[in-house]
């Protein structure tokens, strides 16, 4: 099951990385974030009533945060769509190659299955990918949200997962960061008349 | 008894965190009338309660209740936070009455809730006995002082605040990972929080395996550079601190960036049985060699005066870096004078921008010139600062640097001490030259603001002071019974 659930994460990242629409994106990075609580909700059974919680919270994140940026995208459409200077072809091989490339690096994690590990270094590498390479300003929230299911993955796959106290207390600091970062978007938006983070370019050197 | 001792402790340790949050929550919803007063008063309050922990820390070696540990390491840290912390709050009614614009409809109130949730994780990090916990404080600085940089509400503003909130968030789930792996190392059972406590880490290292324990502290130190602002992945660094009002460049400057290096360098002390020695010393000097070497270009070059003072910054957190990656006794005693007169310095030169940016409002985007013909007091503020942060003798700055140096020749690192001696030299050169272009440049603009002159001769008097205190205490330091402690807490 949790096999399962993580490479459908991982297919729901890569989508990220091509699709077009800021809309289609949300909806990915909720499947993928939903996909990645039931997992946690499945291999609850036999571990702490705190696992339990921290899995419970992990599907309450994936509808919460996924409402947050669609309300956010409904609320500042965009007159053009942004594209990205990179073609989409281009950027998933550019992310294969650095999923690839990590797992080669990176030894196994003390009492991870392999195959889960593997998911999760490739989530951070997408998340990675999609932050780096997208423009809008959406998207790149939903490139740290990729890499953010990449690490709960990770954390709820060592037997008897993460403290709670670190697992509730990170989505909490999740659930604050990505609420400023809405409120930075809607400014820019404001200001610049779009959420494109290339037409942030004052600060230079 | 053990209950009794844990809970003076737990009191004792949280005191400070909790005042602050009791800011955050009083002072926003006080009457407008009553905003800057009750502001001061925390200020206040809260700085002294933290002075008195971090003294505390100091003088009682090591002690740990729950998640608050204090000892002389984090006391070094904890002292920083609480003193300038206070002093930005206090001078914080000086810029919100010159901001006009701001990023929210009712300013004033959502400035000091950022600044107090901000101070109250700033010292909650030294306090921290648990690398999940410290973690958490760390991630939740972001959120308040994302905010705060942009709180001018301007393009630039928005864009430094951007950058700083994504790019600090994405190094900090670098960090996290590190931590995941870690603990699956600590704990194949999951055996709980506790096993990410300093003293659990330290007592597990040895029997860590080797592999694992590279990644977790490469992946921890990496992200975590990410929020000090070591280059190369300091983008954000001068963009936040040139566009963040004065008083929040001079906490994040002078006691975020050294708290966050605070917990990189626990790590490294923890776990460095495991990983070998080498290694981690190895990642902390190419961090501190490679923010020198992008840092003193930019010196050189003329620039507004915070953006320059961010510069400083980065080449300030290379030299700290390369005092931990020396490992060595001498070495410490440099990074605890350094941290200590940076932040003095630094908060100086940044809230002397203050009046600067009255006295001559095109210096907020173009260098100052000629600040000590238009206004002696900000010009001798500014002067202090910035001959201090270039490490003229007998700057404190100039004896930590030189312990630094010392401590990396005791370890036999003579090539990278010969390259850092170099480029503290050319950052000496070009900060000097700048500080004199913007004292004795010809002026652009003559209008003064008569109170905020008498302020900053206050400030300067009080940094002055603190500078020379920290010039004494060079000659005690090496060999003290402090330095001992600290020693023995951060090998």
């Amino acid at each position: 099951m949790i096999q399962f659930c993580a490479w459908l994460g991982v297919a729901f990242g890569l989508g990220t990385v091509v699709v077009r629409r800021r809309s289609v994106a949300i909806l990915l990075i909720g499947g993928q974030s939903a996909a990645i609580g039931v997992a946690a909700l499945a291999l609850a059974p036999g571990r702490s009533q705190e696992f339990f919680i921290a899995a419970g919270v992990l599907v309450v994140k994936a509808v919460v945060l996924t409402g947050l940026l669609m309300a956010a995208v409904l609320r500042t459409r965009e007159s053009a769509r942004i594209r990205s200077d990179v073609d989409p072809l281009l950027r998933l091989a550019l992310t294969l190659s650095a999923i690839l490339i990590a797992n080669l690096l990176i030894p196994a994690m003390p009492g991870v299955a392999p195959d889960i590990q593997r998911a999760s270094v490739a989530l951070i590498c997408i998340g990675a990918s999609v932050f780096i390479l997208r423009r809008a300003t959406i998207l790149q929230l939903v490139g740290v949200l990729v890499a953010e299911n990449g690490l709960a993955l990770a954390a709820v796959s060592i037997a008897g997962g993460m403290p709670a106290v670190v697992e509730l207390g990170a989505l909490f600091d999740l659930t604050l960061v990505i609420s400023v970062a809405i409120a930075f978007h809607n400014r820019i938006y404001a200001v610049l008349g779009s959420g494109d983070s290339a037409l942030l370019t004052e600060l230079r050197d | 008894m053990l209950y009794s001792q844990n809970s003076v402790i737990d009191l004792v340790g949280a005191l400070s965190p909790l005042l602050a949050l009791a800011g955050a929550a009083v002072i926003p919803l006080a009457p407008p009338s009553l905003t800057h007063r009750l502001n001061r008063l925390f200020a206040v309050v809260v700085a002294t309660a933290a002075l008195g922990t971090a003294v505390a820390g100091a003088a009682g070696g090591q002690s740990q209740a729950g998640w608050i540990q204090l000892d002389p390491f984090g006391s070094v840290f904890l002292l920083v936070n609480g003193l300038i912390g206070g002093v930005s709050a206090f001078v914080s009614p000086v810029y919100l009455a010159h901001e006009q614009r701001g990023l929210f409809a009712s300013g004033s109130r959502w400035y000091y809730l950022g600044l107090y949730l901000f101070w109250a994780a700033l010292l909650a990090i030294p306090l921290a006995a648990n690398l999940g916990v410290a973690w958490l404080l760390i991630e939740t600085t972001t959120g308040a002082s994302a905010l705060l940089v942009a709180y001018s509400g301007k393009r630039r503003a928005l864009e430094a605040g951007w950058k700083y909130l994504l790019l600090t968030t994405f190094g900090l789930t670098v960090a996290l990972l590190g931590i995941v792996f870690l603990y699956a190392a600590v704990a194949p059972r999951g055996d709980g929080l506790s096993t990410l406590d300093w003293s659990a880490l330290r007592a597990a290292a040895p029997a860590l395996p080797h592999e694992t324990t590279v990644v977790a502290l490469v992946l921890i130190i990496g992200g975590l550079a990410a929020k000090i602002g070591w280059a190369p992945v300091h983008h954000w660094l001068p963009d936040a601190h040139s566009e963040a009002p004065a008083p929040v460049s001079a906490m994040l400057s002078g006691a975020l960036l050294p708290s966050v290096m605070l917990i990189a360098w626990r790590v490294q002390a923890a776990i460095s049985p495991a990983s070998g020695a080498g290694t981690s010393r190895t990642l902390f000097v190419a961090f501190g060699l490679t923010s020198l070497a992008v840092a003193v270009p930019f010196l050189w070059r003329p620039m507004a005066i915070k953006r320059l003072l961010a510069y400083s910054s980065l080449e300030h957190v290379g030299i700290l870096a390369l005092g931990i990656g020396f490992d060595q006794p001498l070495a410490f005693a440099g990074v605890i004078l350094h941290v200590w007169g940076h932040a003095l310095a630094k908060s100086l030169g940044f809230y002397a921008t203050m009046p600067i940016f009255r006295l001559q409002p095109t210096a907020v985007r173009r260098p100052a010139a000629g600040i000590a013909r238009l206004s002696p007091d900000t010009g001798t503020a500014l002067g202090v600062s910035i001959l201090s942060l270039s490490g003229l003798p007998p700057s404190p700055l100039f004896f930590s640097e030189l312990f630094i140096l010392l401590g990396g020749m005791t370890a036999h690192q003579y090539a990278v001490v010969a390259a850092a001696a170099v480029m503290l030299a050319l950052g000496f050169i070009g900060l000097a030259h700048q500080l004199l272009e913007a004292l004795l440049g010809r002026p652009r603009r003559d209008v003064l603001d008569g109170a905020a002159r008498s302020r900053i001769r206050a400030l300067s008097l009080a940094a002055g002071a603190g500078l020379v205190a920290l010039s004494l205490l060079a000659y005690y330091l090496p060999g003290s019974n402090f330095l001992q402690a600290f020693t023995r807490a951060a090998s």
